[in-house]
């Protein structure tokens, strides 16, 4: 029982990281309606940006990464709304995948194929005859904050009515006055704060390396899909049950087994899900 | 039938035999031919179902892997030679493919694409799991050659080649037939194209998995080709390299797909610095690609061609016009 409780605690934090990933995804998603490949690389540049600045000013230096690469997103989504009608979100898409090839060989080059840790917070505390680490508490604790800062922010703020609005309809938005184009910019620039952060926590908990944006950003996607892409609160939800399935499954099936849950859960939500193609448009006319 | 349906087919013909004879004085241009012509034959069915028919897949790798398994799982439990593994290397992943169309294909564009994705995820994670039976991380190894052409480069090359122009042969054939243009109803508009009793379901489950067949039919090819399938070969990143090719070569063109093939494989021999930078390099000229030319690179070729067709075309006098001509 207090080996399950231990691994509920590491599975929470971990989920903790991928409830930051899906936020971020859902945030951008609702907003402009592209859905960010590269969620998992900005993540994982920030974790490792933190990692390379080191304490005291690691997470700063990490947070501000993922606002850089959000911002540099942003300027790319621009770019293509410049250019074309954007009727297809393929290829804008398309160009968060090769933003993510884009991280992953820079971290590479610069890195190395060895990881990278940071040393924030050591120690364990005893809840229930259960030893967790203090780390894993200070990970949940970042992301349910997270959460809380989002949704105020999306309720009470004008920003967040802007987001809302353009969520719901782009045009309807336009209409009534609504900068569009800026508030989309800025929901990536969000969603840069919240990969910024799970990139920290990341680093603080796991360690990060140039082949972990693709499994963050899947498993960011799962949790995204999990519960509906409407709210960060749906995404919060979905990302810690995925880390959570994602640790017991690591526990309790056979060798290698667990790095197919997110993929799982993807599989299962769509093609189960009745109101999937309502959902999950992803395409604004 | 089109005049055009055979055209294609016929320029790519010309090319192989360049390469043919280019290759005799450069031999690794041989080698890089069948690599360029194996994404192309996994490039081209997949430009059919997406660039006509709306179904954005990112598990045409993981069919291909399916049928490479079965051919060397086949192979090296029941040591049955290449030519017998040839039909369920393309049987099993097209039947694997028509089971599991029904609930992926209903689902919009985006949505089909993650739902493959993960799909591709699970096979890969099904084959490197499965160590007793696949050889986990390792794969399987000691596999014969392909049969009649041998360790013979050309023999594959213009095997392989011989295979894309019959694809892009049946491609242009497809698209111009009545069934051709039912799947580009049903990508303009799905309902209205049921509502003219075209059997939506049918018609895409059907060219899903005719499309898996093939991939399948690669999958056996790369296996017997090298020798060697692991869970590593024909992976994920190889399905999002296959759509980067469709996308960036030219997603409405038979030949977008090839030229998208040839792009990636000769982008990355010519890129300058290590390896390990070229991902830098290669993501940039993608997004500069995605942003330059949405419609992909032949759409710059057709454009000129469009335009110096225009260009030569003379210009009516207004004497010689008739009375309704000139209204």
């Amino acid at each position: 029982m207090l080996q399950v409780l231990e691994f509920a605690a590491n599975g929470l934090a971990l989920g903790a990281i991928y409830a930051l990933v899906s936020m971020a995804i859902t945030v951008i998603w609702a907003t402009s309606d592209v859905l960010d490949i590269s969620s998992g690389a900005q993540a994982t540049f920030a974790g490792v940006a933190a990692a390379a600045v080191g304490m005291p000013l690691g997470p700063v230096a990490g947070v501000a990464a993922g606002i850089f690469t959000g911002a540099a997103i942003a300027g790319v989504f621009q770019m293509f709304h410049l250019r074309v009608a954007l009727k297809d979100p393929v290829p804008i898409i398309l160009s968060t995948f090769a933003i993510l090839i884009i991280i992953e060989s820079a971290i590479l080059t610069v890195v190395g194929p060895e990881g990278v840790k940071l040393t924030a917070v050591v120690g364990v505390v005893e809840v229930g005859g259960a030893i967790i680490l203090i780390s894993s508490l200070v990970a949940i604790g970042c992301a349910a904050a997270s959460l809380v800062v989002v949704a105020l922010l999306l309720r009470f703020t004008p920003i967040g009515l802007n987001m809302r609005a353009s969520a719901i309809s782009e045009k309807s938005a336009r209409l009534v006055g609504i900068a569009v184009r800026q508030t989309q910019t800025f929901a990536f620039v969000l969603g840069g704060v919240l990969v910024g952060i799970a990139g920290v926590v990341a680093a603080m908990l796991v360690g990060l390396s140039y082949s972990s944006p693709f499994s963050l950003t899947l498993a960011g996607l799962g949790g995204a899909l999990l519960f509906g892409r409407k709210t960060p609160q749906a995404a919060f939800l979905g990302g810690m049950l995925i880390g959570l399935a994602e640790t017991l499954g690591q526990a309790y099936l056979p060798s290698g087994w667990s790095a197919g849950t997110s993929s799982l859960v993807i599989l299962l939500v769509l093609a189960t899900s009745r109101n999937a193609a309502i959902a999950f448009s992803g395409a604004r006319p | 039938m089109s005049k055009s349906v055979g055209r294609n087919a016929g320029v790519l013909t010309i090319v192989v035999l360049g390469i043919l004879i280019a290759g005799q004085g450069h031999s690794s241009l041989y080698a890089t031919a069948i690599t360029v012509g194996l994404y192309a034959l996994l490039g081209v069915p997949l430009g059919l179902i997406y660039g006509c028919g709306g179904v954005l897949s990112l598990a045409q790798a993981a069919f291909a892997a399916i049928g490479g398994y079965a051919s060397a799982l086949l192979f090296s439990h029941y040591h049955l030679p290449p030519e017998a593994t040839l039909l369920p290397a393309i049987v099993v992943p097209a039947l694997f493919a028509y089971v599991i169309s029904r609930p992926i294909l209903r689902l919009p564009e985006m949505s089909m694409a993650l739902a493959t994705l993960a799909l591709g995820l699970l096979v890969e994670v099904v084959f490197s799991s499965s160590g007793k039976i696949t050889g986990g991380y390792e794969g399987v190894t000691g596999l014969p050659p392909i049969p009649i052409v041998g360790n013979s480069r050309i023999g594959v090359l213009l095997l392989v080649w011989g295979a894309v122009i019959v694809c892009v042969y049946c491609y242009d054939a497809f698209r111009a037939s009545a069934r051709g243009r039912a799947l580009i109803a049903i990508h303009v508009d799905r309902l209205l194209a049921e509502s003219v009793g075209i059997p939506v379901a049918r018609e895409l489950s059907l060219l899903f998995a005719i499309t898996a067949g093939i991939s399948g039919f690669v999958g056996w090819l790369y296996a017997h080709y090298l020798g060697y399938i692991g869970p590593g070969s024909l992976n994920v990143h190889l399905s999002a390299n296959l759509l980067f090719m469709v996308v960036v070569g030219g997603r409405k063109y038979s030949l977008g797909p090839v030229l998208g093939a040839a792009f990636f494989v000769f982008a990355g021999d010519w890129l300058p610095g290590s390896a390990q930078a070229h991902g830098m390099v290669f993501g940039a000229l993608i997004v500069l690609v995605l942003l330059l030319v949405p419609e992909g690179l032949l759409s710059l070729v057709q454009s000129k061609l469009r335009w110096r067709r225009m260009a030569s075309r003379p210009i009516p006098q207004a004497s010689r016009l008739s009375p309704e001509q000139s209204l």
